[in-house]
């Protein structure tokens, strides 16, 4: 027995998972660019961002979603996939554990080495590591 | 201690029916990523989904879910 390998729900779950990768090398490679202080760095990361996010565009035009069969029944079998929430049950969990794993090394590391980190920027990355963390994790048990 | 988990036989009866993992996820509302996760035994389904996947295969959950040992 053949399996479909290019159903259009497939695509639906592909083009989900290609914006959700994107949204994922995005908030990287912001968080890379808070934590390389040189303002060339950050240029260079800031364009490596968008060039991330052109091409992924661009690469998703290529092969668009037939409209016919993006019916809402298929987006909504897409979106309340069992597996799906899963996955976000898992992402939710490893990523909370995550944030407090390292919340923790930070505070043990900071009373060995003197770290000085503004707050705004520890803020930015405990942010920045906990949707990376969620989102990592989520891509890997929502996979086929 | 001997460990028991959820097998199916979910490839089997789809086999019986001719139906394709995507045909049936179609039939039930899910993705075929679910189905193939099933089979694969790397997830265990909802009652609710467990009774769409019975119905749509014209059988019932039993003849589909059943309990199995893991080796000692």
């Amino acid at each position: 027995m053949q399996q479909e390998a290019d159903g259009q729900t497939d695509r639906l779950v592909r083009n989900e998972r290609r914006g959700i990768g994107l949204a994922l090398i995005v908030v990287f490679v912001l968080a890379a660019t808070l934590i390389f202080g040189s303002d060339t760095r950050r240029a260079l990361l800031a364009a490596m961002a968008v060039a991330i996010v052109t091409g992924v565009t661009w690469l998703g035009r290529r092969r668009p979603i037939d409209p016919r069969s993006d019916t809402p029944e298929k987006r909504q079998a897409v979106m309340h996939d069992e597996l799906r929430q899963v996955a976000i049950a898992h992402a939710y969990k490893w990523a909370f554990f995550t944030l407090l794993g390292a919340l923790a090394t930070f505070c043990l590391l900071s009373v060995i080495v003197d770290i000085t980190l503004p707050a705004q920027m520890l803020a930015a990355l405990t942010v920045a590591l906990g949707v990376t963390a969620f989102l990592a994790i989520f891509l890997f048990f929502d996979r086929d | 201690m001997k460990g028991e988990y959820l097998a199916n036989r979910l490839k089997v009866r789809r086999a019986e029916k001719n139906l394709t993992q995507e045909a049936l996820a179609d039939l039930i509302g899910t993705t075929r990523k679910s189905i193939n996760a099933i089979e694969m035994e790397r997830m265990v389904p909802s009652t609710l989904l467990a009774l769409k996947l019975a119905r749509a295969l014209d059988t019932t959950v039993e003849q589909i879910f059943f309990l199995a040992s893991t080796n000692p």
